[in-house]
């Protein structure tokens, strides 16, 4: 599904049509920068010197006050809509940034399962608020972010009912989004060739955006699936820092319970002995147990990972 | 059907739109002799959908009509009153383009008849000048001609 997206067109013959645009700004630079009238959500700008046209905003804002969903359809007539007021074939216009993404039900809060992703190497990590995290790259970057806040947020009780009524929407479920930025699409997805905006309805496109969103998912280095033992007496301060090392150790590749006995062994025998070493090494492997006995846990499943749902989400998409 | 097949059987015009109208259009560049000098354009952005000839649906966009004058000849141009008549539909996946349609031209009968030539109508520019492209023996083989003309599209114009 397309969201944000700037648009960038030189105006050769044509002549911007200014009925529908309210001014906002003039810049020194020669950009001035306006609204579609009655709609904050999209914005123009128009240089005038070079002849160059920017558009830029959510699409799925514009036409429908809400990106819970936007189909093909939806996506088509946005477009002719603003190309009609602009009076400019903004389908031959460059696809200068976009965002393509998908929102999926999620079982556990988003603010957990958001956590549990740590990294995609070769990107920066951010994270300016729990239910928000961006990993960063120069040409691209990923955000995950809690859906479902937002749309409380965000959006007024009417346009909730009406997700409710007609794409399923439940305000007692958790929703995550997944989104790729592409700050420089031509180069993340097409080797560097410029992409016009009437690429978005190309099915090969699409598939592309699609199978580009699964990849750098599935890039995300993932902490393991930790069970976090119910009663209050096994959550020691030293237990739980045995679980913050044990939920890390797939992204470091190494085996907790092993890198423990070895620091075990290396302790010399005047400060624990035999004896005391094994009491621990029990102790150790009992706690280590328990965190992966669903039965004695909070959170049980198939953990952290959600590509699988990502991917039966973006099949039913069009 | 490879690009260069493709490239030996592809003409294009550009016509512009006379002052004053706002459906007459004047040849300004193109091979001269094969359309006429001056054709009518008619934009229709909200046409209902409806069941068309070719057996499925398809929501049509425009429709051009021109007449070849007394002294003009063309590969057109058979039968009198040697008209064309071309309805031209939506491409779902290429937007960018107004549509497609088949060139019809006058018979025998007076009545208009494919020709199996295929028509790409496009404007960049809200309708101040209209190319036409046309693809000679190709309208069964369209779906193969949307995606190279709009490369070809993506490599000439300056975005």
């Amino acid at each position: 599904m397309i969201d944000y997206t700037e648009i960038t067109k030189h105006l050769c013959k044509d002549n911007l049509c200014f009925d529908y645009l309210q001014p906002e700004a003039s810049y020194k630079s020669g950009w001035n920068n306006y609204f579609l009238k009655g709609c904050k959500e999209m914005q123009v700008w128009y240089n005038e010197s070079n002849n160059l046209l920017n558009v830029k905003g959510s699409l799925p804002y514009y036409w429908q006050k809400h990106n819970f969903s936007f189909d093909r359809k939806s996506l088509q007539e946005s477009i002719n809509d603003i190309s009609s007021r602009l009076k400019v074939n903004l389908w031959e216009a460059e696809l200068s940034k976009f965002e393509y993404g998908s929102i999926i039900e999620v079982q556990a809060k988003p603010e957990e399962l958001i956590r549990h992703h740590i990294k995609i190497k070769g990107m920066e990590t951010r994270s300016n608020n729990p239910d928000t995290k961006v990993f960063n790259g120069t040409i691209q970057s990923l955000k995950l972010y809690d859906a479902g806040r937002n749309i409380k947020n965000k959006l007024d009780k009417a346009i909730r009912s009406l997700l409710s009524n007609n794409y399923g929407y439940d305000q007692g479920k958790h929703y995550l989004k997944i989104e790729n930025h592409y700050k420089k699409p031509y180069k993340a997805l097409n080797s560097g060739i410029r992409i016009l905006v009437n690429d978005l309805l190309i099915p090969e496109f699409n598939q592309k955006c699609k199978n580009d969103l699964l990849s750098q998912y599935r890039n995300i280095m993932k902490t393991e699936s930790i069970l976090i033992p119910k009663d209050k007496k096994s959550l020691s301060a030293g237990n739980i820092i045995l679980l913050a090392f044990k939920e890390t150790e797939s992204l470091f590749n190494i085996n907790a319970e092993e890198r423990i006995n070895s620091m075990l062994k290396a302790i010399p025998e005047e400060i624990l002995n035999q004896n005391d070493k094994k009491a621990r090494k029990r102790q150790i492997r009992e706690m280590l147990k328990k965190i992966s006995d669903p039965g004695e846990s909070i959170l049980a499943g198939n953990g952290y990972d959600l590509y699988a749902i990502l991917e039966e989400k973006l099949m039913l998409e069009n | 059907m490879n690009a260069e097949f493709l490239k030996s059987n592809h003409l294009q015009f550009m016509y512009e739109l006379k002052q004053g109208t706002k459906t007459s259009y004047y040849l300004t560049a193109g091979a001269r002799g094969i359309l006429p000098a001056r054709i009518g354009v008619n934009r229709l952005p909200f046409a209902p959908i409806h069941q068309t000839g070719r057996g499925h649906l398809e929501k049509q966009t425009g429709q051009i009509k021109a007449t070849f004058k007394k002294n003009d000849e063309s590969i057109y141009k058979k039968h009198k009153p040697g008209w064309i008549h071309t309805s031209v539909y939506e491409i779902p996946d290429f937007p960018v383009f107004v549509g497609y349609g088949d060139i019809g031209i006058s018979n025998e009968k007076g009545k208009t008849e494919g020709t199996g030539d295929l028509l790409i109508l496009h404007s960049s520019d809200e309708w101040k000048t209209v190319s036409i492209h046309i693809f000679r023996g190709l309208l069964f083989q369209k779906d193969q001609v949307f995606p190279y003309l709009y490369k070809l599209l993506k490599q000439q114009s300056p975005a």
